[in-house]
């Protein structure tokens, strides 16, 4: 190290990777050191000397290097692992049947959704019925009412969020056709 | 079988599951927690049935036993030993039913109803066939095999229970098929059924009148 001909050594080993050049040359054999330094980083230790304004340019991993593919995969090769099995492509539904409620096509061994979602609205509305009244107050003047509880204005935001629209909805399935006789 | 949990997490998700199937009739899950809630619940109905409450030793050893299997113990412990332990007494065994449903939006895990035969409140195959009924009597068709099979399996051990289809039926008609001043929306009676599945010739429900059934002979003669 000490036979460097830089003016400014500190610089420079802020540069180079940290265990690579200052490290090993020290635990190399003497024949194996390096005897001459690139032109280009003479050149640079000058400019970083002469310009301390500019901090010295940012190494990526600290010099460390990782695991990295060698060889861009072709458009072929990502596209047979991808896309080829067959287990990753989309299937072809042949258990289908006609709803008899509603006629239009379901999974063979399942229930239909749209009915099975009408079916608990009815069980719902049904229980609601059967719950108590819960108290309302009653004024002789609506005037009374408008000065006790003053309506709350909805918003257009408010109104937007009531009908709940990001919730992803099912989507009911396609009538079935009559058969054409050919 | 743990459904990748605990065995005491386990234990707890089947006691919810099993007392709020007891509560409500009617439970939708997961298909795996049905299946493994589904004998549970049947297990605690075949030991209330069997147990002879007559002598109150026995009902308090069986108490005993429900509370320390169920929870919301003040309405489910009550419920198995008086109505449940009624309506199921001609049964043996099969007082639950599971069917499939199509996989839950978002995680795409398949789903199952579990539910209590012969509830008729809140029975999903007895509401969905009650109407298919109601729509085929406005389409002014006769019932296929298979729903008049269904029906018939449905009303087989039920108290009441011609009764209470027809409430249902009628229910139904006014509920999904009639306008509020009573009027038939035909718009959803078009599409008719094929009854492919009616039909001698052809179909999977088809049938079989080709052969007649001998009984077998008796070996001693």
């Amino acid at each position: 190290m000490a036979s460097l001909p830089l003016k400014n050594l500190i610089s420079l080993e802020s540069i180079l990777p940290k265990y690579t050049f200052p490290s090993l040359s020290s635990l190399l054999p003497s024949i194996l050191q390096p005897q001459s330094i690139d032109q280009r980083l003479i050149q640079l230790g000058d400019q970083l000397s002469q310009n301390p304004s500019h901090p010295p340019p940012f190494f990526h991993d600290n010099g460390i290097l990782k695991a990295a593919p060698k060889k861009k995969v072709s458009h072929m090769k990502r596209r047979t692992r991808l896309y080829a099995p067959g287990k990753k492509q989309v299937k072809l539904n042949n258990n289908l049947n006609r709803c008899p409620s509603c006629g239009n096509y379901k999974r063979s061994h399942f229930l239909c959704m749209h009915c099975v979602s009408e079916i608990k609205k009815l069980w719902k509305d049904t229980e609601k019925e059967q719950l108590p009244q819960p108290y309302i107050e009653e004024f002789v003047n609506p005037l009374d009412e408008k000065v006790l509880y003053p309506g709350k204005t909805e918003r257009a935001y408010e109104r937007t969020l009531r009908r709940k629209e990001w919730l992803v909805q099912r989507p009911k399935t396609l009538p079935v056709e009559p058969k054409t006789k050919k | 079988m743990t459904l990748g949990r605990s065995a005491k997490a386990l234990r707890h998700t089947m006691r919810n599951l099993a007392s709020s199937l007891i509560q409500y009739e009617s439970v939708t899950t997961t298909f795996a927690k049905a299946k493994m809630v589904q004998g549970l619940v049947e297990n605690l109905i075949t030991k209330t049935k069997n147990a002879d409450l007559k002598s109150s030793e026995v009902e308090k050893l069986l108490k005993i036993k429900l509370v320390g299997e169920l929870y919301n113990q003040d309405i489910t412990v009550p419920k198995m030993m008086n109505e449940l332990r009624d309506r199921y007494s001609k049964r043996q065994g099969g007082y639950t039913r599971i069917i499939k449903l199509e996989p839950r939006i978002g995680d795409n895990a398949p789903q199952a109803i579990v539910e209590l035969v012969d509830s008729s409140s809140r029975e999903m195959k007895f509401w969905y066939i009650a109407r298919v009924v109601a729509r085929l009597e406005l389409q002014g068709l006769p019932l296929d095999q298979l729903t008049k099979k269904n029906v018939e399996s449905l009303l087989h051990h039920r108290v009441d229970g011609a009764k209470k289809f027809r409430d249902a039926v009628e229910l139904s008609k006014k509920r999904w098929y009639m306008n509020e001043n009573g009027k038939v929306i035909k718009e959803r009676l078009e599409n008719l059924p094929r009854m492919k599945n009616d039909t001698t010739k052809s179909g999977f429900h088809k049938e079989f009148t080709n052969y007649t059934v001998v009984p077998r002979p008796n070996k001693s003669t």
